[in-house]
């Protein structure tokens, strides 16, 4: 290229790169020159702050759109802390106005002296001010500097404590949780899901906080607004649950817990739950003790506290005992059942002599008819509930296979429907093993080495030979005694054992399951072995009522079990209700045939008191039985025999949910 | 290789301008780090390491001049291939710093890649341009550039690195013309492609489409527009940027005494990097900003002149490409802290924090020193 070109080129790029700087100049000139003064005040300390708008969460509604949780405005008041000489006197009058307690009191003023809040932000003097103190304070706003009232939005529980575990509670996110969610926008003071549902969809739920930035002048006033950002409500929340047939559930527990106690004091807790078994939604789910989630919108008070959390109380009320895990008793038996089945160490026809006591070696394991049973098949032994015929299946199919059938029904799998979910296990040879051999090792080896070291040292001092070789001897003796005991041991605490395996068989031992497990696994027997994933949200959607997310049925296994053997299980649990069945007296006149089991788990003493504790009361059912809709759980704690405790609670829902008339119902009680 | 002739041949005012530029640069980042709130001040940590920097790109540009710049070009294959790979390790084993994966760890140094493949594709592309002079008439002849451009420029995009993508778009533009392209193709693509890109944007914006760009990078990118729309989120910088470049009027605040810095309303970690020329327009107001562009033209002055004498188009393309580099940067940098650009996160060169990308500007001093070296011996 000749020169004369390159250089028409580059005075073209010397001109582009002069329009560059024109522009930029000039852009400069106009911000710093004639705009400066504009850009000076906003500037000037303290003129600007931004105030940022809470987003109000969104709503969690039943399954017919009936708001259960929403979001209320209440009125915060605040000092704006620009000079701590004014903040505390403004503080002194407030607390009169607004009858704050000395200790309310001494902990703002503390927190403004320690100046833990910056001095751009508002201090909290208190939330949720009644309108006429508002008014109060209005009226005197002359004599008020820097005080500001705003509007903020608090969580309001339409139904009290109902739904409680569910829901769960909201309060102030912790340094914790910020640090956590440090990039998804929280900030200090933002309100945070902290249990239930509000903590498992708190990203669908929060919303996006709006601000306005404002200019305000010295005493803290908003003098005019730079710019506002509308805060968006969060999602709303669709239950599977109805409240009707939740109010129903809730005060079913509480009468059957009032009504047992009359017999067994310590009848305290309990819990139960719903499903529809063909498509695992969760209709209704309670537990007992409950609490008011509404307290944490304000700070709770120790006794709150300890009533809640602490393991002292013997029973916290925050735990949702719908999700624990309890000893399932006979309810199990239906396991047992079908794993014989499957195994074919049992026809439906076997018939096995229950002479009111199982023998295994030296071993006797009692029938709770201490009387016998006499001659039982499968649907007879599941009808009386005849210890001795699972007994007999039990050992004969052993651990493993039962084991099989249990995780198949999805026992002892964590559900995932709520954060709080508590410890459930199906125990197999191999968990006994993890969880003793290596503390039992650990064990002996240092008893081992004691003895070595122990006569190591008296070795050392030996005054001859002789001696020494008596030490010695000595040694070998307790060390070889050591070993014996480490090997009795072993057999028993690390092997699995045979009479663990007939515990397991009527559903005692070590065998963990909540309710919600139970439920589920009854409602896969009504369904014809699909085991669904049980669900509380139906779905998710946006304030403007678009659907965000919407969960269907999801089928988590067909069980690999034979539809005949389910059948005769069913057969079973139909005669449960009839004749001599352990819950007949329960649907004595019912319109409807149901399919039930009842449970009854012994405790043995109490590790603290030595006293014998009362059983556990157990109830699964579903219904009808030639059509199943609905499968039921329940449980109470200390509430003795299943059919007169749990059974009536269950029976009552299921009163409740069919709109059976109550006036024939049974006595609720059966001498399992 | 190094002659004596060669070493009388130094361009003395780049080099002058350069060290000013770097000196500014060093005060501006010792402000911007030194917090007022009553903090330890982090201001020796970010200068040690600035200085750091600086030395490495004066080894650089030691290194650059030793060898004759031709030879470049002869390998400009290989380091094309150099900086792919570099690009494309970037994406497999980045690190990862505000959503952005820009960043490769090699012990206790971070490497931008995507800073250094700025240069190393001034180096190559120039060569590229040279041996396609004269054949650049058609668009069918001007597709290759463009090929050879975009495949970078994607891995770049990837990372996401909006703002380094349209840095090589305007290299390439740069350099294209002045190799020889006909304006009026590239005038058209510019504006077509100009067009196009508020198109989409707009698209986006109103429609609500969800492609190309993800809504982050849409809020950044319009936020200019309108900051007080999401004053607390992506027009957050904008708005504090220009409340502090105006409120520092004509002479400024002072060094060292900018509120809108101390107070930390300038997000911190920006405070040395993207936004220092707000820092700047604080503290030294106008008049110190006039002063910093000022050393910036004479930089891109003593270029083109060095451009306009290179004994051949080699030389030439690689003076004008390190102008269109240091020119757009200077017009995006500015025009975002000043409200008139978008918010795409490319650096102040010289000035701003950040090693890869003063080695990077001092290896392009490097080859502008290099190319005035072996001239022609002609005079204006």
């Amino acid at each position: 290229m000749e020169q004369k070109v390159i250089e028409h080129k580059i005075r073209v790029l010397l001109l582009l790169v002069v329009m560059i700087f024109v522009i930029l100049v000039s852009r400069l000139v106009y911000l710093q020159v004639f705009q400066s003064e504009k850009y000076r005040t906003l500037s000037e300390q303290n003129r600007v702050r931004f105030i940022s708008i809470p987003a109000p969460r969104g709503e969690i509604r039943d399954q017919k759109g009936r708001v259960i949780v929403r979001d209320r405005p209440v009125y915060v008041v605040s000092i704006m802390n620009i000079n701590e000489e004014n903040t505390l006197r403004m503080l002194d009058k407030l607390s009169k106005l607004l009858q704050l307690t000395p200790e309310e009191k001494e902990k703002i003023r503390q927190k403004v002296l320690r100046r833990e809040i910056p001095s751009y932000e508002p201090v909290r003097v208190k939330k949720d001010v009644p309108m006429d103190l508002v008014t109060r304070i209005e009226e005197h706003r002359e004599e008020l500097p820097g005080v500001v009232i705003d509007v903020e939005p608090q969580r309001e529980y339409l139904y009290g404590s109902m739904l409680a575990h569910v829901v769960g509670y909201v309060r102030e996110i912790n340094e914790e949780e910020l640090a956590k969610n440090k990039d998804k926008g929280y900030k200090p003071g933002d309100r945070f899901g902290k249990a239930g549902l509000e903590r498992k969809y708190e990203e669908y739920l929060r919303g996006e906080d709006g601000a306005r930035q404002v200019e305000v002048n010295v005493q803290g006033r908003v003098v005019k607004s730079l710019g506002l950002k509308s805060p968006v409500q969060g999602n709303s929340l669709i239950l599977t649950i109805d409240i009707d047939l939740q109010k129903k559930a809730e005060e079913i527990m509480d009468r059957t817990l009032l009504e047992v106690q009359k017999e067994f004091p310590n009848a305290k807790a309990g819990a139960m739950v719903m499903l529809d078994v063909k498509t695992g939604k969760i209709l209704a789910m309670v537990s007992r003790p409950t609490y008011d989630p509404s307290i944490f919108n304000r700070e709770i008070t120790v006794e709150e506290s300890r009533a809640l959390f602490s393991n002292e109380t013997p029973f916290p009320a925050f735990t949702n005992r719908a999700l624990a895990g309890y000893a399932p008793a006979s309810t199990f038996k239906m396991i047992t059942a079908l794993a014989a089945l499957e195994a074919g160490t049992v026809t439906p026809s076997t018939v096995i002599n229950c002479p009111g006591a199982y023998r295994l070696g030296t071993g006797i394991f009692k029938c709770w008819a201490t009387w016998g049973h006499g001659a039982v098949n499968l649907v007879r032994a599941l009808q009386v509930s005849c210890d001795v015929y699972f007994y007999t299946i039990g050992h004969r199919t052993g651990v493993n296979e039962i084991a099989r059938v249990a995780k198949e029904f999805g026992l002892g799998q964590p559900t995932g429907i709520l954060p709080e979910e508590g410890i459930t296990l199906v125990p197999t040879p191999e968990w006994k093993r993890k969880v003793n051999e290596k503390p039992l090792k650990e064990k002996y080896e240092k008893i081992y080495k004691e003895i070595e070291e122990k006569y190591q040292s008296l070795i050392a001092v030996a005054s001859n030979e002789q001696e020494k070789k008596q030490l010695e001897k000595k040694r070998d003796q307790e060390l070889a005694r050591a070993r014996a005991e480490y090997n009795e041991k072993y057999r028993w605490y690390v092997n699995w054992q045979a009479y663990e395996t007939i515990n397991m068989s009527i559903g005692q031992g070590d065998n963990l399951y909540s309710p919600l497990q139970l439920a589920n696994y009854v409602a896969t027997i009504a369904n014809g072995g699909t085991l669904y994933r049980p669900y509380l949200v139906e779905k998710i959607v946006a304030p403007n009522g678009k659907t965000v997310k919407e969960f269907t049925p999801q089928v988590i296994r067909k069980v690999a079990v034979k539809p005949e053997n389910l059948e005769w299980v069913k057969r079973g649990m139909i005669k449960v209700t009839e004749g001599e069945g352990t819950a007949s007296s329960l649907f004595v006149g019912w319109p409807i045939k149901v399919a039930a089991k009842t449970g009854t788990a012994e405790l043995g003493r109490d590790p603290k008191t030595g006293k014998e504790r009362d059983n556990n009361g157990l109830f699964v059912a579903f219904a009808p039985a030639d059509d199943p809709q609905v499968a039921v759980a329940a449980v109470v704690e200390y509430g003795g025999h299943g059919g007169s405790s749990a059974g009536v609670a269950a029976r009552d829902l299921l009163a409740a949910y069919f709109g059976i008339e109550m006036s024939n119902r049974g006595v609720g009680y059966s001498p399992e | 290789m190094f002659e004596r002739r060669h070493l009388k041949n130094l361009d003395f005012p780049l080099i002058i301008v350069t060290i000013l530029l770097l000196l500014f640069g060093l005060v501006a980042i010792a402000s911007a780090t030194h917090f007022t709130a009553g903090e330890k001040s982090n201001a020796p940590y970010y200068l040690t390491r600035q200085v750091v920097g600086i030395f490495l790109g004066l080894v650089a540009i030691l290194f650059i001049l030793r060898i004759d710049y031709n030879d470049l070009a002869k390998i400009s294959w290989g380091l094309y291939g150099i900086n792919l790979g570099l690009l494309a390790l970037v994406d497999i084993l980045g690190h990862t710093t505000l959503g952005a994966q820009r960043w490769i760890k090699i012990g206790p140094l971070q490497l931008q890649p995507s800073e250094l493949a700025k240069v190393l594709i001034i180096i190559t592309f120039a060569d590229f341009l040279q041996k396609r002079a004269g054949r650049l008439n058609s668009l069918r002849q001007m597709l290759p550039c463009f090929i050879y451009i975009a495949i970078p420029a994607l891995l770049i995009m990837k990372q996401p690195d909006l703002g380094t993508t349209l840095v090589f778009i305007a290299i390439m533009f740069g350099m294209m013309y002045t190799a020889g392209a006909r304006p009026a193709i590239l005038l058209s693509i510019f504006l077509g492609g100009l067009a196009l890109a508020i198109g989409v944007v707009y698209g986006q914006y109103h429609f609500g489409w969800k492609w190309p760009l993800e809504e982050y990078q849409l809020k950044r990118l319009t936020a200019f527009l309108n900051p007080t729309r999401d004053p607390l989120g992506s027009g957050y910088q904008v708005i504090q940027s220009l409340v502090a470049i105006g409120s520092g009027g004509v002479f400024g605040k002072g060094l060292f005494k900018g509120t809108q810095i101390g107070l930390d309303f300038l997000p911190r970690d920006e405070q040395h990097t993207d936004f220092i020329f707000a820092v700047l327009g604080e503290e030294l107001g106008l008049v110190g900003e006039l002063v910093l562009l000022f050393l910036f033209f004479l930089f891109l002055y003593r270029c083109l002149v060095i451009a306009a004498r290179a004994k051949d188009l080699y030389g030439t393309l690689l003076a004008a490409g390190v102008v269109s580099m240091v020119s757009f940067h200077l017009l995006v940098n500015i025009g975002m802290t000043t409200g008139i650009m978008p918010v795409t996160g490319i650096p102040l060169p010289f000035i701003s924090y950040g090693g890869s990308s003063i080695l990077a500007n001092l290896a392009a001093v490097g080859l502008l020193l290099n190319v005035n070296m072996r001239r022609r011996k002609i005079t204006f």
